[in-house]
C-alpha cells in the first residue's frame, strides 16, 4: 500500500489501492504476533502539526502553487531548505533528517492523509475525539489507551503511563494510570523525616474511596516502584544523547519504563510546542522537528534491541489547510501525517492512498482530505502491537475494517 | 438582593466554603470574621468595587513592571530583560492570591485570564498591562467590554496572529492569501459562544475577514504597542457571519460589529454561565444554576457582576453537595496552603518555579489559547501528588526560602482544622495525625505538614 509516485499518477483521487476488508486476517495473526511484553509510545503533537511539513508532496504539481512561500525545495543534495526524498514523491522535513536513517533501515513508516473529519476544526474537539473516539459532553470517559490496558493482559498502577503535566484523556481508565511530568523529581523528600511522613500520610489515604484518596495512594505506590527500581536512576545507554528539552525529557523517562520492566504497556508522551503554526511556519517547524527528531532518535539508541517490542506512534489531532495564508503560515486543517517507529513496523514507506492537492481533491477545497481513518490505524497498532482482541470496541461506534497495513509479516 | 438563605443556620463549614471558592482558601481568622459580618454582606461587599489595598501594594512594590506600561518596560528592556518581567508576572500574581484582601477579585481575574488566555512567553512586555488594562478593570463589568479589551490588546492581537490577518489581495491577477483564521475561530469557539455554538467553517473566515486590519504596533522601529487599525488592509467586501450581515465598504465597525453580535449571542450567555459556574461550584455544575446564571447574563446585558451573584447565592452552591466536593488545582492548593498556615512571602520563586512550575500550572504560562483548565479532576495526577507533599512538609517546617510560616503549637491541631476547615478533623484523621512524633522537626509542625497534605485538604 507504499504510495509510489507512478500509482498515484495512474490512481484516480480516492482510489483503494491495496484496502479490503480484513479483519480476520489483521485481527487473526495479530493475536498471536503481539508480544505480552511490548509497549505502544504514543507522542501527541498537540496543535496539529501540518502534514505536509513532514512529508512534503514535492513531486505533486500543485504543491508549490499552494505553498508559494513556504514549500519546501525539492530534493537537492547541499540545499538546507530541501526536502530529503523518501520515494521519489514526498520528501521528509529537513528537520527531521536523523529519522531518514531509520526510514532506510525500514523501521519507520509514514502515514499520509490520515486522520479524521470534524467540521469543527477546533484543538480541543478534535484532540478529546482523538484521544477517546466520543465527543461528547459529561465527564472524562475512558481513553484509547486506557481501554488497550483494560483489554490486554496483567494489571498494575505502571501498564498505563502518562508524562504530561496533566492527566491525558488517552490513558483514563478504570484502574488509573501513572501520570507524571517528572519521573526524578517526584520523590518524598521531607527534611530528617521520611519514613515517618510516608508512613503517615499512607494512613492517611489508607481508606479513602474518593478519587483523592486513590490518587494519593497511586502517587505513593508509584514512588516506591520507581525508588527501587534501578532503571529510573541510570543515564541513558548507548552514548544516547536526547536533547535537553521538555519532549527530550519526557522521552528519556519513556525509555526509563521500558527498561525497567514494570509492566507498561502503553506511555502517553505530551508534546506542547508551536506545531499550531498559524504564522512563520518554517522557523516553528524547523525548531519542533529538530527537537522531535532528535528526541526519538535518542531514544532508538536508548532503549537498543528494545524496539523490537517498542513501536512509537507520532500524532497530532488534525492536519493544517493545504493553502498557506496570509502570514507565511497555515490554518487549522483536516487529514495530516503520522509516523510510526519500531522493530515490528514495514517501514522504509509512506502508507496511505495520496487524495491529491488540487482545489476540487480537497475536503470543503481548502483541506488535505481523509483517506485513512486515524482509527484505523490505531485499531491496527492495538491490535498487532499490543495483542488488544478484535472484540474490543475501541473506539464507540467504528467498527475498523480497513488494513493501513503497517507491520510486517 | 435577596440572599435566599439567610434564615439558614451560618456554620463554620459554610464559611469555609465560601472562602474556598469565592477566595483562595481560609487565612486565620477569616472564618470567623465571615461569620461576623454574615455572608450576605460578605458576598455584597466582595462584589462591591475593590478598595485600595495598601498592604497588598507594598508586597507588590519590588515588581516595578506590573505599574509599567509595555512602551515602557520594552524601552528599559535592558535594565529589566524577560526573565526579570517573568519573575515580575508569576510572583505577582502567587502574592495577589495569597493577600489580596478582595479575594474575589484575584478569583475572577484568574478565572477571566485563563478563558482569555494569552501564553506570556514571546512577549513578556506586554502581560502585565494586559491583565491590568483588559481583564481586571471588566471582571465585574460588562461582558461586552471585557471582549472587546481583550480584542484590541496587543497581548491578543500577537498571541492569536491578528496582527498578521490581512485582507487577501490581487497580484498582477494572482490572489495572495492574507486571511489568518487563528482569533476569528478562537473568539468564537473559546470566548464567546463555544464550539457548540452553532458556526461554521465560513463563519469562521468571516469573522477573520471583519478583523483584517485590527492590528498592534508591536513590530515597527519604534513601537508603540498599542492597537492600532490599518484601513487599507481591511477586507470591505460584504461579511456574513452567521445571522449577522456585514455591509460593503465599512472598516472597524465589522469587527465592533461582530464582537457586538457574539457578546449578546445566547450561546455566549450559556457558554459563560457554564464555564464561571464551572470555576465557583463545580466540574459538573449543575445546569438548574448554569440556566439561570445565563439568564441573568441575557437580561442584564452581559453583567458579570450580576452572573457572578446568581451563582454565589444560588441554593445548589450552598447545597451539602457543592461543599468540598471540588478537588483543587495546583494554584488553589498552594495558594490555599500558604494562606493556612499564615506565611509571609519575602520571595515567590520557591512558590512558583519551585512548586507550580512542577505541578504543571505555571502562572501566564499556558501555551494552548483555552488557558488553565478549571475542572480539579484534570489535575488528579497520581505521581505529582508527591509533589504536594513535599510542598506541604517544605511549607511546615519553615523549608520554603523566602517563605517564613507563622505556626505555633499553642491553640492545638483541632483549632488549625477550626480555622481552615470550620471543624475539627475526623475521629480517623486525627488519629494519624496524633502518630507524629517529636523529632529534629517538632511534631506539631509535622501535624501541619500532614494536614496540608491530607486528602481532606486537596479537597474545596
Amino acid at each position: 500500500m507504499s504510495i509510489s509516485r507512478r500509482r498515484f499518477i495512474h490512481a484516480t483521487a480516492l482510489a483503494t489501492i491495496g484496502t479490503r476488508l480484513a479483519v480476520d486476517s489483521v485481527f487473526g495473526r495479530a493475536a498471536s504476533a503481539a508480544r505480552i511484553d511490548s509497549t505502544l509510545v504514543v507522542v501527541f503533537l498537540r496543535g496539529g502539526v501540518d502534514g505536509l511539513a513532514i512529508a512534503a508532496p514535492y513531486a505533486d504539481e500543485e504543491y508549490y502553487r499552494v505553498r508559494p512561500t513556504i514549500a519546501l525545495g525539492p530534493p537537492r543534495r547541499g540545499e538546507p531548505n530541501s526536502a530529503i526524498d523518501l520515494d521519489g514523491f514526498f520528501g521528509l522535513h529537513p528537520a527531521l533528517w536523523p529519522l531518514k536513517p531509520l526510514y532506510d533501515e525500514k523501521l519507520l513508516a509514514i502515514v499520509h492523509a490520515v486522520g479524521a473529519y470534524d467540521s469543527t476544526r477546533s484543538h480541543f474537539v478534535a484532540q478529546e475525539f482523538m484521544e477517546t473516539g466520543s465527543v461528547a459532553n459529561g465527564p472524562p470517559k475512558s481513553g484509547w489507551l486506557g481501554r488497550c490496558a483494560e483489554s490486554t493482559p496483567g494489571r498494575g498502577l505502571t501498564k498505563v503511563v502518562g508524562l504530561s503535566p496533566f492527566v491525558p484523556r488517552s490513558v483514563v481508565n478504570r484502574d488509573g494510570a501513572f501520570v507524571t511530568s517528572n519521573v526524578a523529581s517526584s520523590v518524598l523528600a521531607p527534611t530528617g523525616w521520611a519514613d515517618e511522613a510516608e508512613r503517615l500520610l499512607e494512613d492517611l489515604y489508607a481508606n479513602r474511596r474518593d478519587v483523592v484518596g486513590g490518587t494519593g495512594r497511586a502517587g505513593l505506590q508509584a514512588m516506591r516502584i520507581v525508588r527501587s527500581n534501578r532503571a529510573f536512576a541510570i543515564q541513558p545507554a548507548n552514548g544516547a544523547v536526547y536533547p535537553d528539552t521538555s519532549l527530550g525529557h519526557a522521552m528519556t523517562e519513556a525509555a526509563q519504563f521500558i527498561k525497567s520492566g514494570v509492566g507498561t504497556r502503553c506511555i502517553f508522551v505530551n508534546v506542547e510546542a508551536h506545531y499550531d503554526t498559524h504564522q512563520n511556519q518554517a522557523s516553528s517547524n524547523a525548531t519542533d522537528f529538530a527537537d522531535l527528531a532528535g528526541s526519538l532518535d535518542a531514544f532508538r539508541t536508548d532503549i537498543g534491541s528494545a524496539l523490537e517490542k517498542t513501536l512509537i506512534l507520532v500524532v497530532s489531532e488534525f492536519g493544517r489547510t493545504v493553502r498557506e495564508n496570509g502570514s507565511k503560515g497555515t490554518d487549522h486543517g483536516t487529514a495530516g501525517a503520522m509516523m510510526a517507529l519500531g522493530g515490528s513496523v514495514a517501514g522504509g514507506r509512506v502508507l496511505g492512498n495520496w487524495p491529491g492537492l488540487a482545489k476540487d481533491r480537497l475536503h470543503e477545497q481548502r483541506d488535505l482530505r481523509v483517506t485513512t481513518d486515524f482509527r484505523d490505524l490505531f485499531t491496527e497498532v492495538a491490535a498487532h502491537h499490543l495483542g488488544v482482541p478484535a472484540t474490543t470496541r475501541l473506539f464507540s461506534g467504528y467498527v475498523s475494517g480497513k488494513e493501513v497495513g503497517l507491520f510486517r509479516g | 438582593m435577596t440572599f435566599r438563605h439567610s434564615r439558614k443556620a451560618q456554620s463554620p463549614r459554610l464559611a469555609a466554603h465560601l472562602l474556598n471558592r469565592a477566595a483562595f482558601g481560609p487565612a486565620h481568622g477569616d472564618i470567623d470574621s465571615v461569620l461576623e459580618v454574615g455572608f450576605e454582606r460578605w458576598i455584597d461587599d466582595a462584589l462591591a468595587a475593590p478598595g485600595d489595598d495598601p498592604a497588598l501594594e507594598g508586597r507588590l512594590a519590588p515588581f516595578p513592571s506590573l505599574r509599567q506600561s509595555s512602551l515602557e518596560i520594552w524601552k528599559n528592556i535592558r535594565n529589566r530583560p524577560d526573565a526579570m518581567l517573568r519573575e515580575d508576572l508569576h510572583s505577582s500574581k502567587i502574592i495577589r492570591c495569597i493577600y489580596a484582601r478582595n479575594q474575589l477579585i484575584e478569583v475572577l481575574t484568574d478565572f477571566w485570564y485563563n478563558h482569555f488566555n494569552v501564553m506570556a512567553k514571546e512577549r513578556y512586555p506586554l502581560i502585565a498591562s494586559y491583565e491590568r488594562d483588559a481583564i481586571r478593570p471588566h471582571v465585574l463589568g460588562k461582558f461586552r467590554n471585557l471582549l472587546g479589551a481583550t480584542a484590541r490588546h496587543p497581548a491578543m492581537l500577537t498571541y492569536l496572529d491578528n496582527t498578521s490577518n490581512v485582507a487577501n489581495r490581487y497580484e498582477a491577477g494572482v490572489l495572495v492569501e492574507g486571511l489568518n483564521e487563528n482569533y476569528g475561530r478562537e473568539l468564537m469557539e473559546l470566548h464567546t459562544i463555544s464550539v457548540q455554538g452553532g458556526y461554521h467553517q465560513p463563519d469562521v473566515v468571516d469573522t477573520a475577514r471583519a478583523f483584517t486590519g485590527w492590528q498592534a504596533d508591536c513590530f515597527s522601529r519604534n513601537p508603540t504597542f498599542a492597537y492600532a487599525y490599518v484601513s487599507p488592509k481591511h477586507d470591505c467586501e460584504p461579511k456574513r457571519v452567521m445571522a449577522l450581515e456585514l455591509p460593503a465598504s465599512r472598516d472597524e465597525e465589522d469587527g465592533e460589529g461582530v464582537l457586538d453580535y457574539l457578546a449578546s449571542h445566547p450561546s455566549t450567555a450559556r457558554f459563560v454561565a457554564y464555564r464561571l459556574t464551572q470555576r465557583l461550584l463545580s466540574d459538573e455544575p449543575p445546569m438548574s444554576v448554569v440556566n439561570r446564571a445565563a439568564e441573568t447574563f441575557a437580561t442584564t446585558g452581559g453583567d458579570l457582576r450580576a452572573v457572578t451573584n446568581t451563582i454565589l447565592r444560588s441554593d445548589e452552591f450552598w447545597s451539602d453537595g457543592a461543599i468540598a466536593m471540588k478537588v483543587k488545582t495546583p494554584l488553589e492548593f498552594v495558594a490555599s496552603a500558604i494562606r493556612a498556615v499564615g506565611a509571609d512571602v519575602s520571595d515567590a520563586r520557591s512558590i512558583t518555579h519551585g512548586a507550580l512550575l512542577r505541578m504543571g500550572m505555571l502562572p501566564y504560562e499556558c501555551s494552548p489559547p483555552c488557558g488553565y483548565s478549571n475542572r480539579g479532576s484534570d489535575w488528579l495526577n497520581g505521581f505529582d501528588w508527591i509533589q504536594r507533599f513535599n510542598f506541604a512538609c517544605k511549607l511546615a517546617a519553615n523549608e520554603l526560602s523566602g517563605v517564613k510560616s507563622d505556626i505555633s503549637p499553642d491553640s492545638g491541631i483541632d483549632e488549625m482544622w477550626r480555622q481552615v476547615f470550620g471543624r475539627v478533623p475526623s475521629p480517623a484523621t486525627a488519629a494519624v495525625l496524633e502518630k507524629a512524633t517529636d523529632g529534629h522537626l517538632p511534631r506539631f509542625n509535622k501535624m501541619v505538614a500532614l494536614t496540608l497534605a491530607s486528602p481532606e485538604f486537596q479537597w474545596h
